[in-house]
């Protein structure tokens, strides 16, 4: 009988990075720059960080164009509160939680319009790296199926390597909540492509 | 001194009739050991106001509660989950389930299917509604090696309006676990692909 | 590689195309005046202590001000109590719609096996 799957081990150690290296932190200098309205510093701030912004919101919302303007809204609003960012670290997990946030909010939205007056949502296998094919065609399947909080648990851990205890925090939502979507979203996976789990 | 004995009388007749409807819930334990040593582990109550105020709040995917899901929650009044999960088969017992079990003993339960086999162990029952369909309820008690699960609900249930609930919620029903066909279309045979809600 | 480094993989971040930067200036520039400061100056927290010292000065009006905060205040936890019972609610339904589903093809399966079908 197949019950509930606890074996894929939604908290295990992330295994070692293998992508790109993590770009340098801000500097201190432009952050503190930046806070007293030196709009070059803010710029590099928003140019160091666009990446990250963009694409969870992208893999949230399923749609660039939204996904644009939820970035941008989440880097205007880091404007007007730089002064609650302590550092770099803090500017990330602040990034990562506001972009979340207002994503999750714009998915709701385009799932509220009535049929026939929402915006088309792109295919979803464009957000993902697509030197691996099969797994961006299973990922799209999976998001689709999935409502906005439970694409960002997905997108906060493996595109931000963040363990479920930070992901619960950024969410507002509970550990055991994280921990589930996300074995479940394994699960899934590894259930609707077994050949997923043979090699690259 | 009329009052008290009326008093007295109100409480007697009040008192089988509230205790029937309690039966439907289970006493459960809280494993708090079990806890302790379990890899993950999930705990819900909801009844009351807590469960009247929550449904406005559950939504699925389409950001607002299922309709289906209303449907299936019409006449439940208390809905208790535990989930436990261990990272190896022998970090608890069948004993520890047995208070449970046994509960299910008692007069007004009906066993609707119990198996057991080397790897799992399924006890499902429901409790009669003789006096109001709010007396009912629903247990489900299911162990193996590295899990259990209980779930108790108690009210007017309408078990295939819950099965059909499967994922509703955003949770990806399983490949091979897609959305029922209606009873009408129904000949047993195996469901078809996730639909996407 | 497993599972999980092929996610990882795969949901490396993605450029967010040539001119993001730009865009979100432009907007910063067309939405906040240049003058404008993220930051609050000292000037502004001397003006806001002074209006603190103006609503206390009212009497009145400060605590009617309070309370109506704290009503929201209490509006607002009330809400996210319910929100996070929601989701609670959503999950209880789901583990409960899933188990009867398996309870359900193993009663279909011992039915099959007794008819012979």
């Amino acid at each position: 009988m197949v019950l509930l799957d606890f074996q894929a081990r939604a908290d295990a150690p992330a295994a070692p990075d293998r992508r790109a290296p993590r770009l340098p932190a801000v500097s201190p200098v432009d952050l503190a720059a930046a806070r007293t309205g030196d709009r070059t510093a803010f710029a590099r701030l928003v140019r160091h960080h666009q990446g990250l912004v963009f694409s969870v919101a992208l893999r949230i919302c399923g749609h660039r164009a939204d996904a644009e303007e939820v970035a941008q809204d989440a880097f205007l609003q880091l404007y007007g509160q730089l002064d609650a960012v302590a550092d770099d670290r803090h500017l990330r997990h602040w990034l990562i939680r506001t972009v979340s946030h207002r994503a999750i909010d714009r998915l709701r939205q385009h799932e509220r319009r009535p049929q026939g007056s929402a915006a088309p949502l792109e295919a979803l296998s464009a957000p993902f790296v697509d030197d691996d094919p099969l797994l961006a065609r299973a990922l799209a399947d999976l998001l689709a199926t999935l409502a906005g909080p439970a694409r960002a648990v997905l997108v906060l851990r493996f595109q931000e390597d963040l363990d479920p205890t930070d992901i619960a925090a950024l969410l507002d939502m509970p550990v055991n909540t994280v921990k589930s979507h996300l074995r479940r979203s394994l699960e899934w996976l590894r259930t609707a492509a077994p050949e997923l789990e043979h090699g690259s | 001194m009329k009052h008290r004995i009326l008093a007295a009388a109100l409480l007697l007749t009040a008192t089988p009739l509230a205790a029937y409807a309690q039966a439907a819930r289970l006493k459960l334990p809280e494993f708090k050991g079990l806890a302790e040593k379990a890899t993950d582990s999930v705990d819900i109550t909801l009844d009351g106001d807590m469960l009247k105020q929550a449904a406005p709040f559950m939504s699925g995917p389409q950001g607002k509660m299922p309709p289906e899901a209303a449907e299936a929650l019409k006449g439940i009044t208390g809905i208790y989950v535990r989930v436990f999960e261990f990272n190896q088969p022998g970090v608890y017992s069948e004993k520890d389930l047995d208070g449970v079990r046994r509960q299910l003993q008692t007069p007004g339960w009906k066993k609707l299917m119990s198996v057991q086999s080397k790897d799992e162990h399924v006890d499902m029952y429901l409790h009669e509604h003789e006096k109001s369909p709010d007396d009912g309820g629903m247990a489900l008690v299911v162990s193996e090696p590295k899990e259990f699960v209980i779930v108790n609900i108690v009210g007017a249930i309408d078990l295939e309006k819950l099965r059909q609930l499967q994922g509703k919620f955003g949770v990806p029903a399983m490949p091979g676990m897609g959305a029922p066909t209606p009873p009408a279309a129904s000949a047993g045979t195996s469901k078809g692909d996730a639909p996407k809600d | 590689m497993d599972l999980e480094d092929r996610l990882r993989r795969a949901m490396r971040p993605v450029d967010a195309g040539d001119g993001f930067t730009d865009r979100v200036i432009a907007r910063l520039d067309t939405e906040t005046p240049k003058s404008a400061v993220p930051s609050r100056s000292t000037w502004a927290r001397w003006a806001l202590a002074a209006s603190v010292l103006l609503a206390v000065a009212l009497g009145v009006d400060a605590w009617r001000d309070q309370h109506a905060r704290q009503a929201l205040t209490a509006q607002a936890e009330l809400r996210t109590r319910n929100e996070a019972a929601g989701r609670q609610l959503a999950w209880a339904l789901d583990i409960t719609s899933r188990q009867l589903e398996n309870v359900h093809r193993r009663l279909d399966q011992d039915t099959r096996k007794e008819t012979g079908s």
